[in-house]
């Protein structure tokens, strides 16, 4: 019974944390520091649970379609920089994907990024790439600062 | 001893600080603080565990209704929506005077597996659940994986023989358990290693408690319970950070 007890304490005991940050890359300026279209006002951040299949598209991501279990959605502006933490995730398969849209909800930068946590080395980088995808929130609506809401409502 | 204890130091140094919150009660602690009137702090320890993807009836029940009296008391959100959900995922739900809604749901939601044969394709639909509710199946058999997304129309899937039986699982947008149906097969067990039994040692008038192998067996189920509450809080846990223009 001791060494039962003692197994779990010790087995308990040992659980590790590993923090991931998240970086968005977006195409590079001269100077090599990020070139953000100057229309750029928020960042869309989805985070969705993928074991099996490939990153939503551009158009699949904007419109919020469903793409695996959505577990995470954020918006922030450019002007901030950052968002907020996205917390504890499960291990597993993931697509993280960062949408850069103007003030109508259309999306000038897309990326997206499929890791399994366990193999993501410290940190998950999405660069992000030009599109041009006119105003599109799909169900959700668009508040004219360039956020859909409500952020985690999925369209059939 | 000693290194055993040493051990265990060294582990619980290691380990993380925020052990103990990670496995606190999220609902429990969102209860408290609805139950003493911090309504907006309810509301965000509900969203937190809602959005956590982690809740199962009737824990999800118990969010949304709460999400819906929130909302009924001048919160964001939807409380017809809200409580729609929750009488969805348990139609004995007791719903407060300022949440009374039309028509009342008999029967919880559920997932619907229509077989017609073992090679057959296999029919999946969710069963009394309001739009909005159930967005994504998750079909799972002996090597097979499907996600599908549930738009209200049945659908159909067809793993192979060998894949069946096969467990679906309707999830709402965040990864909460709706309903299931179904069941994977189980991993094949191993053959019993012949060996002596306890019949051939034990005197056929001997008490079953005063065998040593019902003992032996007792201590093995002591050590396996151990040793499973133990791996359930070991491993990585993953913590992502805020994403950043860098």
């Amino acid at each position: 019974m001791r060494a039962a007890l003692l197994l779990t304490l010790l087995l308990a005991g040992c659980a590790t944390e590993e923090t991931l940050t998240v970086e968005l890359r977006p195409p590079r300026a001269a100077d090599g520091g990020p070139a953000l279209p100057i229309e750029a006002e928020r960042v869309e951040v989805r985070l969705v649970r993928k074991e099996l299949g490939e990153c939503p598209t551009a158009a699949e991501a904007a419109a919020s379609a469903p793409s695996g279990t959505l577990a995470h959605v954020q918006s922030f502006p450019i002007a901030e920089g950052m968002g907020r933490a996205i917390g504890e995730t499960p291990s597993g398969r993931w697509a993280l994907s960062a949408l850069v849209r103007d003030a109508s909800c259309g999306v000038l930068l897309y990326g997206c990024t499929l890791t399994r946590l366990e193999d993501a080395g410290g940190a998950i980088v999405v660069e992000l790439e030009p599109v041009s995808i006119p105003e599109t929130c799909g169900c959700r609506e668009c508040d004219g600062a360039g956020a859909c809401g409500p952020e985690e409502r999925v369209c059939e | 001893m000693r290194v055993a204890t040493a051990l265990l130091a060294l582990c619980l140094t290691a380990a993380p600080a925020a052990l103990g919150a990670a496995q606190a009660d999220p609902i429990g602690e969102a209860e408290a603080a609805f139950e003493e009137g911090r309504h907006e702090d309810a509301e965000r320890l509900y969203r937190a565990a809602l959005e956590s993807g982690r809740l199962a009836p009737p824990g999800l029940a118990r969010v949304h209704l709460r999400l819906a009296e929130l909302a009924a008391l001048g919160s964001t959100g939807a409380a017809d929506r809200h409580a729609r959900f929750a009488l969805a995922l348990d139609p004995s739900l007791a719903l407060p005077e300022t949440l009374a809604i039309d028509a009342r749901p008999t029967r919880a939601a559920r997932v619907v597996l229509e077989i017609s044969g073992d090679d057959a394709p296999i029919g999946v639909r969710v069963a009394d659940a309001p739009d909005g509710l159930v967005r994504v199946l998750e079909v799972r058999g002996a090597g097979f994986e499907r996600t599908l997304s549930w738009d209200g129309e049945a659908r159909e899937v067809d793993p192979p023989a060998e894949a069946r039986p096969i467990e679906v699982r309707a999830l709402d947008a965040h990864g909460n358990l709706v309903a299931q149906a179904g069941r994977a097969a189980p991993p094949p067990e191993p053959e019993p290693e012949p060996g002596p039994t306890p019949e051939a040692t034990a005197g056929e008038d001997t008490p079953a408690i005063e065998s040593p192998w019902f003992w032996v067996g007792v201590g093995l189920v002591v050590v396996g319970v151990a040793v499973a509450i133990a791996l359930s809080a070991t491993g990585t846990r993953y913590l992502l950070d805020a994403p950043g223009i860098r």
